[in-house]
């Protein structure tokens, strides 16, 4: 973790030298002053260090605590977006940043697609990190063999989970998200559908009321009356668990919220403030923060917990648990800047995620916890070339000049225009081609604005999600046998192992195919 | 939990185990089932296991080391769709040959002055282990690019030197120009890509002393212990091509009379190379033809992988040296991306994989294998094409659009793959045939092309010559002696230390 800080200070003697050497006509500064020899002796070290980490034991313990953290739609141009975007922010020129996650020892590519859909949703894919195998879009923890929406076919399908694994094992659990509680990515690791969008019962079909399908929000207080129960659940979603006559969406006139509260030692906060004066030290507690999602970052106002907010207090309280908790933390909204078109949204989003997990890296011991950061599926967000080092990662794209010094005025492409180095392949920010026979150019200004929807190709109401692998980073117990490029539900199965290890028969059991 | 679906996937995952399985041998751990399946997973994670369990920390003596130029992580996926299709299956869930090596990082591909990078800037970092600028050959970003003055004093030293003067064979192999900017940074210096042959020359470059890339190779890389490239490029060698003076490999074959020089596959198939040292193949005048237009003339990729390491360790074991280094690049995937035409890009991924599949077959438990890319391009993958969708067709969904591809909100169809920009529909000297996708979408002219045709140029947003590179992090897939230290995220430089540190050097 010191790789960001040995570069790229900014030389300003030598700077000078480069200047009044290359002569007279005044070339633009080079911004990043790192000499040949730092360079190398960085890159020594880090092998060196790699080497030395190489050379402990592989952590085969049995994990006492599993994290998962899920950037919803982090795929991996994302990354590199948003390390730019919150090394800018930081004051560095962007490239060398690195986000929190990127600092953990092991990694893998994923390959994210459902069952039935070559580019996923993140029902089916969040169904395949927490259940071990993969199944349709649309679907939540039911097998491949449901058909979507069809309440019948799914009965007899549902899947063991994440969850229902650590209850076995008597762990605590939790779920972080900026989402609604009943969206996707949250709701599959509690509630068993064969359609996403029944997050209350307005959404169910007849035919699913016909079999007993339930919703989802009803599945979280049916769930906390089972024997496993969650211990924390905070995000958006009020609308899910409020009757009509409140506000909410219920048409069953049913407060879900009042009956949470009505659990033995079930307490419900939905506000910043009532969120950091619980005593987290015991009891169950559903915090609903927004009526759907939350707020966009900018867009919060001071009632409104913050993704790292959320997942202090859910840490307070599963740290009370002495046997160990299994969290999910979810940036859902990095997938919701996207699919607006919004390059700042997504990233400003990702940022947060960067910050909780920088923060949560100082709480954790990861010789006894399990960290795996991942996405669910990737998007369409593109990086252009070739901006010259530290381009604002928001701009248009200014270049280099033949010398490999910065441009003074932005680059055009033939079509005449300027353009951001960011763009979506579809979306709302598509050209209307029917107005325009050229694509337009981009105003340098707006294209920093934080409402400046990049340009797109295709015209599609929301941004489509990307089909390419996305990456996974990991640190502790197990997480060495990560690596490669892994199928989704594979990740379930180290998860699992780094939960039951000791259960398991020993690998030399099985013929050795060498490496 | 309900085991009736559990056992019903088990069954189908015993079907289907066989098909995915097209490279069979010692190296390869048993295929497990297509199916993605609990099961499934449940196989994976034992082999996995025993995959780590079963690793040492041996030291690595040979490495082969692969370039995809321009292989992005998207190109990747699409690439292992369009291999899985052509043998029958859905596609997603094929892996191309190097996606079952048990390690991967991902690597930071920014050069000094490019948020965007350039090859000629990735190759130097991974080959001198220094980061620099974007146009540089194996110089440190201390030097303006194009400018020779005081460029030599910023020469880093190569991989390939450092492995010479440490005792190893090495070698180089690609489908580009041999002096084209990945196979010139590992022989040759230049503040200038571009300075291929002396005829690109500056005047500057010229009163300074800077040698062209060519001359490079023959005067200073096959002197100081080359012993093999084969690549194209053979106009940059003598002034029937682009030279002003001298025949470069008349030089090379006066200078090494037990050397061979070979022109085309027949003779690269059937020359006894052991009777010669060292080898220069120049197979083509520019760069290779692509896979997909080339006739038997030019030696695939994988063939001339595994004739150079057999050569390698052939070498090696005859002169008891301490082992080979051999780089291959596949150097079209660039290519058809900055045409815009993704088909060929695909292919010659393809190919990589085979060639990576023969290196893996001749290799031992010594050699350390790696397949990375210099950089990212523009390609992306659109949603929402259904399981087994055609990866280069239209996007179809039939589960919502039953009656044909999906429509955008003008009506018109899109194909799954596009890039942000590139060239519109004007010809280029390797496509006489042309046949431009919906560059433009007010353009009704070519809306009803095949998009599955290899000539098809998926649409772009923004109208370029040349389809840029892109700013995303690229894979790195590694297995043998060394692997694991190819983990997490890395800086591009961060290669050469790890090889170096998989080598073990001794002090």
């Amino acid at each position: 973790m010191t790789r960001r800080n040995s570069l790229s200070r900014p030389a300003g003697a030598l700077l000078a030298t480069l200047v009044l050497v290359s002569g007279c006509q005044q070339p633009q500064p080079i911004k990043d002053n790192t000499r040949s020899q730092q360079w190398f002796t960085q890159g020594q070290q880090q092998a060196q260090q790699a080497a030395q980490r190489l050379s402990q034991p592989a952590n085969q313990q049995r994990a006492k605590n599993i994290i998962l953290v899920v950037g919803d739609g982090m795929g991996i141009t994302t990354h590199t977006a948003a390390r730019i975007f919150a090394g800018q922010n930081k004051g560095m020129l962007g490239e060398e940043n690195a986000l929190s996650f990127e600092t953990l020892p092991h990694s893998a590519l994923i390959k994210t697609y459902n069952t039935d859909q070559q580019t996923p949703d993140s029902a089916g894919t969040m169904t395949a990190l927490i259940s071990g195998e993969k199944t349709r879009a649309g679907v939540l923890a039911v097998s491949a063999n449901s058909q979507r929406g069809h309440c019948a076919s799914s009965q007899d399908q549902q899947l063991t989970t994440l969850f229902d694994l650590a209850e076995a094992q008597g762990k605590a659990t939790g779920i972080v998200t900026t989402a609604r509680i009943t969206h996707a990515t949250p709701a599959a690791l509690y509630a068993h559908s064969p359609e996403r969008n029944w997050e209350s019962d307005d959404t169910l079909t007849e035919e699913a009321r016909q079999h007993g399908c339930r919703d989802i929000a009803q599945q979280l207080l049916d769930y906390q009356q089972q024997a496993h129960r969650l211990e924390v659940i905070f995000g958006g979603g009020q609308r899910h668990f409020l009757p009509q006559t409140a506000s909410g969406q219920r048409r069953d006139g049913q407060n879900l919220v009042e009956r949470w509260q009505q659990l033995p030692e079930h307490f419900s906060v939905t506000s910043k403030q009532q969120l950091a004066d619980a005593d987290m030290s015991a009891g169950h507690w559903l915090g609903l923060f927004a009526d759907s999602h939350l707020p966009y970052i900018d867009e919060r106002d001071s009632r409104t917990p913050g993704l790292q907010d959320m997942t202090k207090a859910a840490l307070q309280r599963l740290q009370h648990h002495e046997q160990g908790y299994v969290l999910m933390i979810e940036s859902g909204r990095i997938d919701h800047g996207h699919h607006a078109g919004s390059g700042y949204k997504a990233l400003r989003e990702a940022e947060e995620l960067d910050q909780t997990v920088a923060w949560l890296l100082t709480q954790i011991d990861l010789s006894e916890t399990l960290l795996v950061v991942t996405a669910d599926h990737s998007h369409t967000l593109t990086l252009a070339g070739y901006p010259t080092r530290g381009n604002p990662i928001l701009g248009v794209v200014i270049g280099n000049d033949d010398q490999g010094r910065p441009q003074q005025q932005p680059f055009k492409l033939q079509d005449g225009g300027y353009y951001t180095s960011m763009n979506y392949r579809n979306g709302p920010g598509a050209i209307d081609w029917q107005k325009h026979t050229t694509r337009p150019s981009v105003i340098p200004q707006q294209a920093l604005q934080p409402d400046y929807r990049q340009q797109a190709l295709v015209p599609l109401e929301s941004e489509t999600h990307g089909g390419e692998d996305v990456a996974l980073y990991a640190a502790g117990p197990w997480a060495y046998v990560f690596g490669g490029t892994m199928e989704q539900h594979w990740v379930f199965h180290v998860m699992q192992q780094a939960l039951t290890a000791d259960s398991v028969a020993p690998a030399d059991a099985i013929a050795t195919p060498g490496q | 939990m309900n085991t009736l679906p559990r056992i019903t996937s088990l069954l189908l995952m015993l079907l289907m185990a066989s098909p995915g399985q097209t490279e069979t041998d010692n190296h390869q751990p048993p295929a497990i089932g297509l199916q993605p399946s609990y099961e499934q997973g449940q196989q994976w994670l034992q082999q996995r296991l025993a995959q780590r369990q079963a690793a040492t920390a041996n030291t690595a003596r040979n490495l082969v080391l692969f370039l995809g130029d321009g292989m992005s992580v998207t190109t990747l996926t699409a690439a292992r769709i369009l291999q899985g299709q052509r043998q029958g299956l859905s596609g997603e869930e094929n892996q191309l040959s190097f996606e079952r090596f048990p390690y991967s990082a991902l690597v930071k591909t920014y050069n000094t002055n490019q948020q965007t990078p350039d090859s000629a800037g990735t190759m130097s970092a991974i080959t001198t282990g220094v980061k620099t600028r974007a146009g540089h050959i194996a110089i440190g970003p201390e030097q303006d690019r194009g400018i020779c003055q005081g460029s030599q004093q910023h020469q880093q030293q190569t991989l390939f030197l450092w492995a010479h003067r440490q005792g190893y064979a090495t070698g180089i192999v690609t489908t580009a120009r041999i002096t084209h900017a990945t196979p010139a940074a590992l022989y040759a210096h230049s503040p200038e890509r571009d300075w291929e042959a002396d005829s690109d020359l500056t005047r500057e470059a010229r009163q300074h002393g800077c040698r062209d890339i060519a001359w490079q190779l023959i005067h200073n890389a096959f002197p100081a212990g080359l012993d093999l490239a084969f690549g194209g490029g053979a106009r940059n060698f003598t002034t029937a091509g682009e030279r002003d003076s001298g025949n470069l490999i008349e030089d090379w074959q006066q200078q090494f009379r037990q050397g061979l020089y070979i022109e085309d596959a027949q003779q690269l198939r059937r020359a006894d190379l052991q009777q010669h040292h060292p080898l220069l193949g120049l197979f083509s005048a520019s760069h290779f033809h692509y896979q997909h237009d080339a006739d038997d003339s030019q030696p695939t990729l994988a063939a001339m992988t595994g004739i150079a390491q057999t050569y390698l360790q052939q070498l090696v074991s005859r002169q008891q040296l301490k082992g080979y280094l051999l780089v291959v690049e596949g150097a079209r995937i660039d290519h058809g991306h900055h045409l815009g035409n993704a088909y060929r890009a695909l292919d010659e991924t393809i190919e990589l994989a085979n060639a990576v599949s023969r290196a893996e077959r001749n290799s031992d438990d010594a050699t350390l294998l790696l397949v990375t890319a210099d950089h990212s391009h523009t390609l992306s993958m659109a949603g929402y094409p259904e399981r087994g969708n055609a990866i280069l067709g239209f996007t179809v969904n039939s589960a919502h659009t039953p009656q044909g591809p999906v429509l955008a909100a003008d009506n018109h169809p899109y194909t799954t793959l596009g890039y942000a920009n590139s060239q519109g529909g004007s010809t280029h000297e390797d496509h006489q045939q042309r046949q431009p996708g919906r560059i433009h979408w007010h353009d009704p002219q070519h809306q009803h092309t095949d998009p599955t045709d290899a000539d098809f140029y998926q649409a772009a947003l923004g109208e370029y010559t040349w389809e840029t590179h892109g700013a995303d992090d690229v894979a790195l897939h590694a297995k043998g002696p060394g692997a694991a230290l190819f983990q997490g995220l890395i800086e591009q430089h961060e290669i050469y230390h790890r090889i170096r540190q998989a080598l073990q050097e001794k002090p």
